[in-house]
């Protein structure tokens, strides 16, 4: 199930794993992120900003001048040099009259150097009217709540779900099939619980970084690590005033993302000091500014009641699922996306579901690797559990019960085109030996076992395009903008260009993210670079390749159909083959060089353009439709914990995962992406929290947030991974996507662990010492 | 950090500063709070050491300072003075990778590459010190130097590789 042979037989570099095209200049060193082209600009000013101390105030003065004069300054700005325009897309620059988190941007300096710039921040004058603040988005979504965060709510533009039933509900999405009230009346059994999750930081090693280089005539070039170049191209062009065609946006290597860099917090503020100093300037955060002013993952709240028959069959479920936005909603605004992993995994006949979005004054949350769905799962996966256990049944059992099968129609009313999870949970549960008791050994460390699954959906959106050059020496040159932030991107679009001309990857070079020149993308995001870009580029090839053969065609007065291109000659059925080189008529006087034949030293062009198809707008009231999304990636995950009943502590001592991520192009970078994704869940189970004090997070660095380090992480030969694939019919080579499914399952299948080792049963994230403490005390008492 | 910030609004006086890089000799003119990390990066072009967090939690700018796996964002330029250094650049190059930087390809132990060149600096740091280093060594010595991307899964397993293409072959 894990070998490469499964996947490899009728291709020759598809399905294989290909060395990462971008290792070697990473493991060399040389490869370019954003910061390191600061040293290419000379006069290159610096961006710092001042930030409010306060999570809710009123800005009653804001004196600048002192740091305007301060020596080496070059300009200061403040929210009334800030464009009014508001996008979406993009948290305001800075404040205007209210600092609705703690943390927002207040005032901006650029100068000679970091150093000055601080400096004047510290010349700056700030007088603040503190204003009552709501943390807590259950308060916060009252119709009467303490504060209104974001007096704009509403306002934005693109958001047409606006739904103002309370000032702080940023959106409300209504899910309703069959009659709940009726099927649980009829049940069995009836399950209510509360679960929660914290509010935890993506934390990618490189910070958000920015240079804007003003052009004469009025234009700006901007160097990134915001994803999507195309995207970020539309924001500035909008807020500023500027033609598109002025604004031209370079993607470098990006150093991690994971749902981070789709909002765009730097990129705003260098074009504003760019434009107004009329020079080159770089804003790059601290890893303070990650915590405070990047974007992080949103913590959920989610009610659940479940109804089922003694054999285990769901007959009904009521979700109440509560997304807080933080102070500026940078997802979907009606926590919709996040209640999508409630419906993707199991048959509910009877569904009654509302989810919400709520703006809290807190720091503004948004994309993380799986937008919303492990948060929901978190939910729902523990609730299963616990309802196994209360109808005296096995988990995998109750899963395999009342999973959905391929056909078959989930809430939505969407038909199920490609689902492996139950596959995935089936190797889990079997590597995992869930089924046969831990060892006990003396001492305070209890061992135990638990499972989970989940699904992530895609969001049909989008447009990829792609081209491709065929050179007359057989080498192609693809062009496209989708983003590399550490996925591997580059090395499956390499791998589809090769396989398609059927040249070795080292023939294939790539030109990605630059708004000048490679063609338009969305972003990577939703796990669908692959999908989107992948079926984009595959035309691409495919159209070059037309061309070549009609050319041979002409040429060999043979038909298209008996001609093939590999390795740069045309192969001729019955015929030996002809050199591709061949087909290029070179320059001279005495040849036309106009007309339908190929000409050396001008590549064929072939064009790709791919747009997955649209959702079908739903009924408000029923929140039904057959196409809510894309397709979905699912995941299966087992661990063996052992908690310290003395201290709390809880270690992973083993951990499997197995995920259908439809066919895997590159198995070993798949098996990259559930290792990450492993790691990734086991910070946001057992250690990541913002914690606050008067409405300010206190931790904000790695030294007192801490992500998970190799310590935390099972040994290698205690960790497996499996795929259990269902390839998807639209996918390029049969494949979806395997990015965000990873988070979903993990920590449930801890806190299902550790229910089974000592058998408290944790329902708020993270999984911390003083929680496990606390419920082993109240479970002795 | 304290300390630094102050130093930075008085110590505006530059000094020079002499010490081996990647084998050479090089000589730098620069203010005495700015930390090796910056000088690698703004003076010598070497930016292959990264800055993740500025206070020596994440690794992303380890070099190796007379055999030592240091973090460079907490050493001050004076510190290094007279120092042999080896940074990224200077480990192996295209032609001629170091074993562990072959192993991190052929593992799979990149993905974003950020945290890359201070983990392989880090690990080999670790190796020359102790060239059977187990897992356990290698997760008790590396857990400074964090990576968001792999769940360290891969890159432990290139170490490993790596110490073991070491202690077969000629050193490098």
């Amino acid at each position: 199930m894990s070998s490469e042979k499964a996947f490899s037989p009728p291709y020759s570099v598809i399905g294989k794993s290909i060395p990462r095209v971008d290792a070697l200049d990473k493991v060399l060193g040389r490869a370019q992120f954003t910061a390191d082209l600061q040293r290419n600009f000379p006069g290159l000013l610096h961006i710092k900003v001042l930030r409010s101390p306060h999570a809710h105030a009123r800005i009653i003065k804001l004196d600048v001048t002192k740091a305007e004069k301060y020596p080496r300054v070059r300009a200061v700005v403040t929210g009334k040099d800030c464009p009014d325009k508001i996008n979406t897309r993009a948290p305001r620059i800075l404040a205007l009259d209210e600092a609705i988190w703690g943390g927002e941007g207040v005032a901006a300096v650029a100068a000679e150097s970091p150093e000055i710039a601080e400096e004047a921040l510290r010349l700056i004058q700030v007088e603040y009217e503190k204003l009552p603040a709501v943390l807590d988005a259950e308060e916060a979504m009252q119709p009467n709540p303490p504060a209104v965060v974001d007096r704009q709510l509403g306002q934005y533009r693109g958001s047409p779900q606006f739904t103002p039933e309370a000032p702080n509900i940023s959106g409300h999405y209504k899910l309703r099939t069959g009659d709940v009230e009726k099927r649980f009346a009829e049940a069995d059994i009836i399950l209510e619980n509360r679960f929660s999750t914290s509010r935890v930081c993506h934390s990618q090693l490189e910070p958000a970084s920015c240079i804007a280089r003003f052009e004469p005539g009025g234009g700006v070039t901007l160097w990134t690590n915001g994803q999507g170049v195309h995207v970020i191209r539309g924001i500035i062009s909008d807020q500023f005033d500027l033609p598109a065609a002025k604004v031209r946006v370079i993607n470098p290597y990006q150093g991690g993302s994971f749902g981070s860099r789709l909002r765009h917090y730097v990129e705003p503020l260098a074009t504003l000091l760019a434009l107004k100093t009329r020079g080159t300037v770089e804003f790059t955060y601290t890893r303070e500014e990650m915590y405070l002013a990047g974007s992080t993952r949103l913590p959920v709240v989610t009610y659940i009641k479940t109804g089922a028959r003694k054999d285990g069959t769901i007959v009904a479920q009521q979700m109440k699922i509560i997304v807080d936005n933080g102070a500026f909603y940078a997802a979907v605004q009606d926590g919709r996306m996040a209640a999508s992993g409630a419906v993707c995994v199991y048959r509910i006949p009877n569904f009654f579901m509302d989810s919400y979005g709520v703006n809290t004054n807190t720091p503004w949350a948004g994309a993380y690797r799986g937008l919303g769905t492990p948060q929901v799962a978190w939910a729902v996966e523990c609730q299963l559990d616990m309802l196994a256990e209360k109808l005296g049944m096995d988990p995998v059992e109750l899963r395999r019960k009342n999973v959905l099968h391929k056909g078959e129609k989930n809430a939505y009313g969407e038909t199920i085109e490609s689902i492996g999870v139950m596959e995935c949970m089936e190797k889990v549960a079997e590597e995992i030996r869930l089924v046969e008791p831990c060892v006990q050994e003396p001492g305070p460390w209890k061992k135990g076992r638990g499972v989970a699954m989940g699904g992530k959906q895609n969001t049909p959106r989008g447009r990829s395009e792609a081209e491709t050059l065929v050179y007359e020496d057989g080498t192609v040159e693809v062009l496209y903008s989708a983003d590399e932030q550490g996925m591997g991107s580059e090395t499956i679009m390499v791998q589809i260009a090769a396989e398609e001309f059927k040249i070795s990857i080292s023939q294939v070079r790539v030109r990605r993210g630059d708004t000048a020149i490679t063609p338009y993308d969305t972003f990577s995001a939703s796990s669908f670079t692959t999908y989107n870009t992948g079926n984009a580029l595959r035309m691409a090839c495919r159209d070059a390749i037309g061309q070549v053969l009609e050319a041979a065609a002409r040429k060999l007065e043979a038909s298209v159909d008996d001609l093939a291109l590999a390795n740069g000659k045309i192969l001729v059925k019955g015929s030996p083959t002809m050199a591709l080189a061949d087909l290029f008529i070179p320059f001279s006087m005495f040849t036309p060089q106009g007309g339908p034949s190929l000409k050396k030293g001008t590549p064929v062009h072939g064009k790709g353009i791919f747009a997955p198809s649209p959702a079908i707008p739903w009924d408000p009231e029923i929140g039904q439709t057959p196409r809510m999304w894309n397709w979905y990636q699912y995941n299966a995950c087992g661990v063996e914990v052992a908690v310290n009943t003395e201290t709390g502590e809880v270690k992973i001592l083993k951990g499997v995962v197995a995920a259908d991520m439809g066919f895997p192009i590159n198995p070993k970078m798949c098996e990259g992406q559930i290792e990450g994704g492993f790691g990734m869940a086991v910070g946001a189970s057992l250690l990541e929290e913002y914690i606050y004090r008067d409405g300010l997070m206190i931790n904000s660095s790695y030294g007192n947030y801490r992500i998970p380090t190799f310590r935390e992480m099972p040994f290698r030969d205690r960790f497996k991974t499996f795929f259990a694939s269902d390839p998807l019919p639209d996918g390029p080579y049969g494949s979806k996507g395997v990015g965000e499914g990873t988070m979903i399952a993990v920590a449930p299948a801890i806190a299902n662990a550790i229910y089974n080792a000592v058998g408290i049963r944790l329902k708020d994230l993270p999984l911390s010492p003083e929680r496990v403490l606390q419920a082993l005390k109240e479970k002795r008492s | 950090m304290a300390a630094r910030t102050a130093m930075k609004r008085t110590g505006k006086m530059k000094q020079r500063i002499e010490f081996e890089v990647n084998g050479k000799t090089r000589e730098v003119l620069v203010e005495p709070w700015k930390t090796l990390l910056e000088v690698l990066r703004e003076e010598l072009g070497l930016t292959g050491a990264k800055m993740g967090c500025d206070d020596g939690n994440c690794g992303a700018c380890t070099v190796i300072v007379e055999g030592q796996a240091i973090k460079s964002c907490l050493m001050l330029a004076p510190q290094a003075r007279g120092k042999k250094i080896l940074t990224i650049e200077g480990l192996g190059s295209e032609e001629n990778p170091h074993p562990l930087q072959q192993a991190f390809i052929d593992h799979f132990a990149v993905q974003c590459g950020f945290c890359t060149p201070g983990m392989i600096l880090a690990a080999k740091a670790l190796l020359d010190e102790n060239p059977e280093a187990t897992e356990m060594d290698i997760r008790e010595n590396l857990h400074g130097n964090i990576c968001r991307c792999t769940g360290y899964v891969k890159i432990v397993e290139a170490i490993e590789a790596a110490r073991d293409v070491l202690a077969k072959g000629p050193k490098s």
